[in-house]
């Protein structure tokens, strides 16, 4: 590819990821008042962005500094989180298996729910270029960097007589984060369940690893009640495909 | 800036790296297990919710269910403002202005 495509393939990946980067942004806001309240210096909050570069996870490890928790099990629960990263990366590889394992090293730093999301849905009508997603997982990086700056300031601004209201923001924001999720009923068993079980595994268990049992115990609930429900509904059609026979 | 938060840092940011690049090299001809994706899909609400729900409901290390308690009437108008508003800065403000009000009233 000439210079002058590869350049034009990276702008159009950064300028087609503006919209769904400006609501990356009022997220970020939210990242750098809670990394702000939570005694996180400036350089620290920007460092995580720089580094670590994933939203509910920064939030997470911000929420778990505040409350005083293991290096080693705040890093277990970041490694959980991410996770799905193994998802968006399989859907994505293909598209890009031209591409030098360099390039894909390289953008792969940069993939997040966004990017992945504006630049799979540029493959399906045009070239896949590994530039392309590039452009877009650097445009999400400087928002969310920038973004999580400023959200910093504001928290500097903000009373700290005001401290107990605005220790409930990081409950507001996870709350946020978790109702979207809640679309089906295993994933509402999934939420009681981790809700009981960190409740009773706060007072039983040592430090904080209640937080990374209760996320795979209820994330194990809400599996086997979706297995269930599976079995269920062929049940069902089973029946219904009788019914219908027999009319 | 502490051992303890570069520690954090790098850390978190090489696990998180860890879950972007390998299956981005390792071209998938299997596809992952759907079995396995479906487990997947629930471990983010199952973390996100033991992160907050000790906070919401104890106090001094006792659960607290009692109209004392303003953190649990709050969390369920921000819960509900999430689900009407579906914007993440509504949510958050409307949260903290919930437990503003309860923290002048009660």
């Amino acid at each position: 590819m000439k210079a002058e495509r590869k350049i034009k393939e990276l702008v159009k990946g950064f300028i087609d990821t503006i919209p769904i980067g400006i609501s990356v942004s009022i997220y970020g806001v939210v990242y750098g008042v809670m990394a702000c309240k939570a005694g996180l210096s400036i350089f620290e909050t920007i460092a995580m962005s720089a580094f670590i570069f994933a939203g509910a996870s920064q939030m997470t490890a911000v929420q778990m500094i505040a409350i005083g928790s293991s290096p080693v099990s705040i890093i277990i629960t970041v490694l959980i989180i991410n996770l799905r990263h193994f998802l968006l990366a399989a859907s994505m590889s293909p598209h890009l298996k031209h591409e030098s394992n360099k390039m894909k090293m390289l953008s792969s730093f940069f993939m997040t729910d966004e990017s992945y999301a504006v630049t799979y849905s540029h493959f399906q009508t045009s070239r896949p270029t590994g530039l392309y997603f590039l452009g877009s997982g650097l445009n999400i990086y400087v928002l969310w960097g920038v973004s999580g700056g400023i959200g910093y300031f504001f928290g500097n601004i903000i009373s700290s007589q005001l401290n107990y209201i605005f220790d409930f923001a990081f409950v507001a924001a996870f709350i946020g984060m978790i109702v979207p999720m809640v679309k089906d009923f295993p994933t509402v068993v999934t939420v009681i369940a981790s809700g009981v079980i960190s409740i009773v595994g706060s007072k039983l268990l040592p430090g904080k690893w209640y937080i990374i049992i209760a996320g795979i115990l209820a994330s194990l609930a809400g599996y086997l009640v979706s297995l269930f429900m599976a079995k269920e509904d062929i049940e069902e059609d089973v029946i219904k495909g009788e019914a219908d026979y027999e009319h | 800036m502490s051992i303890k938060m570069i520690l954090i840092i790098l850390g978190a940011g090489l696990a998180t790296y860890c879950t972007r690049f390998p299956l981005m090299i390792i071209s998938s001809k299997g596809e992952i297990p759907p079995k396995l994706t479906r487990f997947m899909s629930f471990i983010a609400p199952a973390v996100l919710t033991s992160l907050i729900v000790p906070t919401v409901f104890m106090k001094q290390g006792n659960i607290d269910i009692s109209f004392n308690n303003n953190y649990i009437i709050a969390s369920v108008i921000t819960a509900l403002s999430a689900y009407f508003s579906k914007n993440m800065l509504m949510t958050v403000l409307i949260g903290i202005c919930t437990v503003g009000i309860l923290m002048y009233i009660l």
